[in-house]
């Protein structure tokens, strides 16, 4: 029998918590004591660690989607990413508020992601972040959108407009992996902009990682066949990106800055589009009801030219403009026409024509890039393809246009409204003020022109629109439809094209903008948009197709679902792929470690190496815990450690599970790291050939803790704030610990533990050594792979830090 | 962007006049409006739509009304531009009293350029000094700016690039200064040319890294063939350095931008520079050992050359 309580536990506890619905997914921020948790409500919830209360919770709805599969920091932890199955977006969330900063859809649903962060220096990159701050001396600030608008993003409409900026984070490339079912890999640069489309991977992707130099990405798939599945590494070779990363990262840095400004002017539109009210359509409506009803035979526009030539108005008309129409409703038409326009006007001027030249200007940059072709033709930029300024200035001309028509209207409407409500009041025989019974030669021209250009019957239009008349001419721009305009503008006698038709070589001028006459604004902005797309697409493809697959190693087989597991990991100093994953052997999953490096020419010792864990001694009572360990998850701490979730198989219910850290300096001892060599081979599954691979048992006596009262089941380590969150199999206890506690501890009575600790130099007993001798032969299968043990004495203090 | 503008101002026009019902288009605005189109396409080589422009100004602005004399300067200007491509320097200076009559500024500029090209320095460098002392008072930043740059090239022409670089950096200093971002990059391309001529290229490739993008965005074809040739001379140059494999692929590079540059000049009949980019191919092929490439240049320089007579300045003093 054991005695447990009486030893000093490591790791303190710092949180504990019962939580209402199941966690399907957690993480920690790299840079902050942030844990952010997905659950199946599909809430997405930042807790602190400290008493690990709720920061926000990020509420399921329609809009963004209720199934979050996964989640993802920004590597400077200012931005989480999650995914939604339901709506196959990705949303990106600020770490301050609960809200979507930016969103996209994606084609199918996306299981893992991973966001890394290039580290590589070089004074060519310098020289190109250093180049980014031009746009934004030359060009003005974008204003903010009004807020009183129905908009599911709220990046434009914050009171700094800086949020673009921030969204963008810094200049230094980060790339956000997305993997999902059926081989759907893609990379978005900034979390934002796709940069490439990866083919080829077969099943549903498990784990993701870039290696932060850019030469490789290691992938995890699972493909499954009747109930278990089959899960194989991968490893695929991005010498493309790696070799053209300053100008990857400027091409990124515009893609993304291109895609934000369309978003922009999306919403500018839809401000528009929500500006302009109904109520406009009413004089279009009652004049078509007017038409239907009448028995004369005059025509609406006589009938109107009458009034206003002899100042009386047929019965028909009288009830119309009397019953119908009503002075108080031509005031209030009036006004709302005059509000809606104005607004409008105000939007197009401020925010889409400034949208779009800013958008103009990061184009041409761009057609300047890709006429570099040293450079950026191997990425797929095509000078060709970007005929996208063309489009853009189109729509330039459009808007313009659109403005050019609410100037008219307003001046037009004003007159006719005064005139009319003149005219009605004298019906009613109220009395005229003076000043609006004036009326100039001018004015009568003026109205009568408006009646002529606005109050014909037209019965094509009947058929196609249901009504008459088109006085309101705004709204047309604004619809969402493919038709053409119902009342295009007067381009006749117009003297620029004019000479631009007769003209034989101007006309086929490649600087100049096509014009639409027929068409809506939102066609144009549409098909600019396709154009837009279309060459930003292609680098995606190219790049996509750069990077093969250059290794395969087929894994395992299993029918155990992890959410986070196998896991992937990327050490930055000696890029390394680690990849940490379990083979059932015995009904005991043991804990393997395949790494890799990240130059695939390159090749790394002890390729492939697993880990027993033989004992755990206590570090006061010399009580040595000796039992069965299978590994329930395992994932990186830091670039050193690994944190581990253990079951003790013959453990009491309750005293069952361990929290264990394993310095990976011992796992690669260099003293004897030739003994430990792969002797199978990688094109089999690895389970197959469990005897071939390497084990080293190791044995604790400090850095674990036993998890009591906890059916723990998963762990999430953060090296950088030294904490760790174990997940009860449950999925429904959390429990935080703190991992550098030894430290303090050592900090407080340091100098009895030093000696303490120089006097026992060897822990653990003869008797260790002989029964985990006595188990190899027991398991047989692993007789024939070297193995040795390990003894933690006391752990290097570099590994404590 | 400057395209963006005329035309926007174009179609504006148009409708007003439309909508009023009379010929209200013989504005200032308009005659400006086109004639800046009419100077973008010949900057971008398509000179038949260029004078079509021009062509309807003169006849909707007859040479004795009030705005015509702004197509006649922009008229006059895009035959110089194409008679200085062309190395017909007399033709040139012929030109230079009509600019004069128009816009003296303008006119003793062009006068300095041409005697630079004819290659009399000291009254080149005389006319530009008095000129930079008579912009500098007029505070005409952008034509300050075009004249340091045309005095830097006189010295390092002079073979003296040290004395040009201070020139060089009040050129960059001002066009930041007031936001000239197509004459900020005009100056880069020089800065790293004097760099190139200083025995640093790969300094000056560097350099080019940050001026190279806008120029091949928006500037006129000229400028984009002389980015490109220079960006070549400068590979050549920092290949020198390296071992065998590396430096024939830096001189397949450059053998590339060559023929971008000669591309680029070709849209322009800049023949004088055809036949420099042609005699650098030549030598760079002759250098990887690829005889019947450099044969084929070789020819092509000396066609070109017996129709131009060399002017006698050396290839690479030449930005």
């Amino acid at each position: 029998m054991l005695r447990f309580p009486t030893c000093f536990p490591s790791f303190r506890v710092v949180g504990e918590k019962q939580l209402p619905q199941e966690i399907i997914f957690l993480v920690w921020s790299p840079k902050r004591d942030l844990i952010a948790l997905a659950n199946t409500a599909g809430e997405v919830l930042l807790h602190r660690l400290a008493s690990f209360h709720r920061v926000w919770s990020f509420p399921p709805n329609e809009n963004t989607g209720k199934e979050v599969t996964c989640l993802a920091w920004r590597p400077d932890g200012k931005l989480l990413a999650f995914a939604l199955a339901d709506t196959k977006k990705i949303v990106l969330c600020d770490v301050e508020k609960p809200e979507s900063l930016h969103s996209f859809s994606v084609e199918a649903p996306v299981s893992c992601m991973h966001w890394m962060e290039v580290t590589v220096e070089s004074s060519v990159l310098t020289s190109f972040y250093n180049a980014e701050d031009e746009s934004n001396l030359l060009l003005p600030k974008l204003p903010t959108l009004p807020k009183n608008y129905s908009n599911t993003s709220k990046i434009f409409s914050e009171e700094n407009s800086d949020e673009i900026i921030k969204l963008l984070g810094d200049v230094r490339l980060n790339i956000l992996v997305l993997g999902g079912s059926s081989g759907f890999i893609e990379l978005y640069a900034y979390g934002m902009f796709k940069i490439a489309r990866v083919t080829g991977i077969a099943g549903t992707c498990l784990a993701l990682c870039l290696s932060s130099d850019l030469k490789s990405l290691s992938v995890v798939t699972e493909v499954s066949t009747n109930g278990a599945s089959e899960v194989s590494y991968f490893q695929l070779e991005t010498n493309l990106l790696y070799s053209f990363l300053p100008e990857v990262t400027r091409m990124a840095r515009k893609f993304t800055h291109i895609s934000a400004l369309l978003q922009y002017i999306n919403l500018s539109l839809t401000c528009m589009c929500e500006a302009w009210e109904e109520i406009l359509m009413q004089m279009d409506s009652r004049l078509t009801k007017f038409v239907q009803e009448k028995n004369t035979t005059t025509s609406v526009q006589d009938e109107f030219m009458h009034l206003l030539l002899w100042g009386k108005a047929s019965a028909e008309l009288q009830t119309l403009l009397m019953n119908q129409l009503t002075v108080k409703g031509l005031k209030k038409l009036g006004q709302s026409i005059e509000s809606s326009y104005s607004s409008i006007q105000k939007l197009v001027i401020s925010h889409l024509q400034s949208g779009s030249e800013s958008l103009l200007y990061h184009l041409s940059e761009l057609k300047g890039m890709a006429s570099w072709k040293q450079k950026y033709e191997p990425l797929g930029l095509d000078a060709a393809g970007i005929e996208a300024i063309t489009a853009v200035g189109s729509f330039i001309l459009k808007a313009n246009e659109l403005l050019q028509v609410i100037d008219s209207s307003m001046k037009n409407f004003k007159a006719f409204f005064r005139w009319l409500y003149v005219a009605m009041l004298r019906m009613t025989e109220d009395h005229v003020l003076p000043e609006l019974n004036k009326m100039t030669q001018k004015d009568i021209t003026f109205v009568a022109e408006f009646l002529t250009e606005h109050f014909n019957e037209a019965p094509d239009l009947y058929n196609r629109k249901g009504k008459y008349f088109n006085v309101e001419r705004v709204g047309q721009y604004l619809k969402d439809e493919d038709d053409d305009l119902v009342s295009p503008p007067n381009t006749e006698g117009n003297q620029w094209y004019d000479f631009l038709q007769n003209s034989s070589h101007l006309k086929e001028s490649p600087l100049l903008f096509p014009y639409y006459p027929r068409k809506s604004l939102h066609f144009v902005k549409r098909r600019m948009e396709n154009i837009i797309d279309q060459c930003l697409q292609k680098p995606a493809d190219v790049i996509g197709k750069s990077m093969n697959q250059a290794i395969c190693i087929p894994l395992y087989r299993d029918t155990r679902r992890l959410f986070k597991f196998p896991f992937l990991w990327n050490n930055k100093t000696s890029n390394l792929h680690y990849l940490l994953f379990t083979i059932l052997e015995d009904s005991l999953y043991k804990m393997c470690i395949l790494r890799r490096h990240t130059d695939i020419s390159q090749s790394v010792s002890n390729g492939l190496i697993a880990i027993k864990f033989g004992s755990f001694t206590y570090a006061t009572t010399e009580k040595v815990r000796r039992s069965i360990y299978s590994c329930l998850d395992a994932q990186f701490y830091d670039d050193e450690t690994v944190t581990v979730v253990l079951k003790d198989t013959v453990g009491r219910e309750g005293r069952d599970r361990l929290l264990v850290q394993l310095p990976l300096s011992l796992v690669y001892n260099s003293e004897d790291s030739a003994e430990y060599q792969f002797t199978g081979t990688y094109s089999t599954r690895l389970d197959e050939q469990c005897s071939a691979i390497p084990t080293r048992t190791m044995h604790f006596e400090k850095h674990w803790r036993l998890l009591e009262s906890m059916k723990a089941q998963y762990v999430a380590g953060n090296g950088f704030r030294k904490v760790s969150c174990v997940l009860s199999s449950n999925l429904r206890h959390v429990r935080v610990f703190e991992m550098d506690i030894d430290d303090e501890w050592e900090l407080d009575e340091s100098s009895d533990e030093e000696e303490e600790a120089s006097n026992k130099p060897v822990k653990i007993k003869e008797e260790v050594l002989s029964e985990s001798e006595a188990e190899n032969q027991q398991a047989g299968a692993a007789a024939l792979a070297p193995e040795i043990v390990i003894k933690v004495e006391k752990l290097d203090p570099e590994l404590d830090s | 962007m400057a395209l963006q503008q005329a035309q926007m101002l174009l179609s504006m026009n148009s409708l007003e006049a439309v909508n009023a019902g009379v010929q209200q288009n013989n504005t200032e605005s308009f005659a400006v409006a086109l004639c800046h189109l009419a100077e973008l396409h010949a900057e971008q080589g398509c000179f038949a739509a260029a004078s079509e422009v021009l062509k309807h100004l003169k006849e909707r602005f007859p040479p004795n009304s009030q705005h015509a004399q702004l197509w006649m300067l922009c008229d006059q200007k895009i035959q110089f531009d194409r008679a200085m491509n062309d190395g017909k320097y007399h033709l040139a200076d012929s030109l230079v009293t009509g600019i004069t009559a128009l816009n003296s500024i303008e006119g003793v500029y062009r006068k300095a350029v041409v005697l630079q090209a004819q290659n009399q320095m000291s009254e080149a460098h005389k006319l530009l000094q008095k000129l930079l002392v008579h912009c500098q008072k007029l505070k005409n930043t952008e034509m300050v700016i075009s004249v340091l740059l045309s005095v830097a090239e006189l010295y390092w022409r002079s073979s003296s690039p040290t004395i040009a670089l201070p020139m060089l950096l009040q050129a960059l200093a001002l066009s930041k200064e007031y936001r000239l971002q197509y004459l900020a990059s005009e100056t880069v391309l020089n800065l790293a040319f004097a760099q190139l001529i200083l025995g640093i290229p790969e300094q000056a490739l560097s350099l080019l890294h940050m001026a190279i993008e806008p120029i091949l965005a928006d500037g006129a074809i000229l400028d984009k063939g002389r980015a490109m040739f220079l960006v070549a001379k400068c590979q050549v140059a920092s290949a020198a350095s390296y071992d065998q494999p590396k430096k024939a692929e830096a001189l397949e590079a450059a053998i590339e931008n060559l023929n971008e540059a000669k591309n680029y000049f070709a849209k322009v009949d800049c023949k004088e520079r055809i036949r420099d980019v042609v005699y650098f191919q030549a030598r760079l092929y002759h250098t990887l050992g690829k005889t019947q490439e450099r044969n084929r240049c070789a020819m092509l320089f000396r066609q070109l050359h017996q129709e131009l007579p060399s002017h006698g300045v050396p290839l690479i003093n030449h930005l």
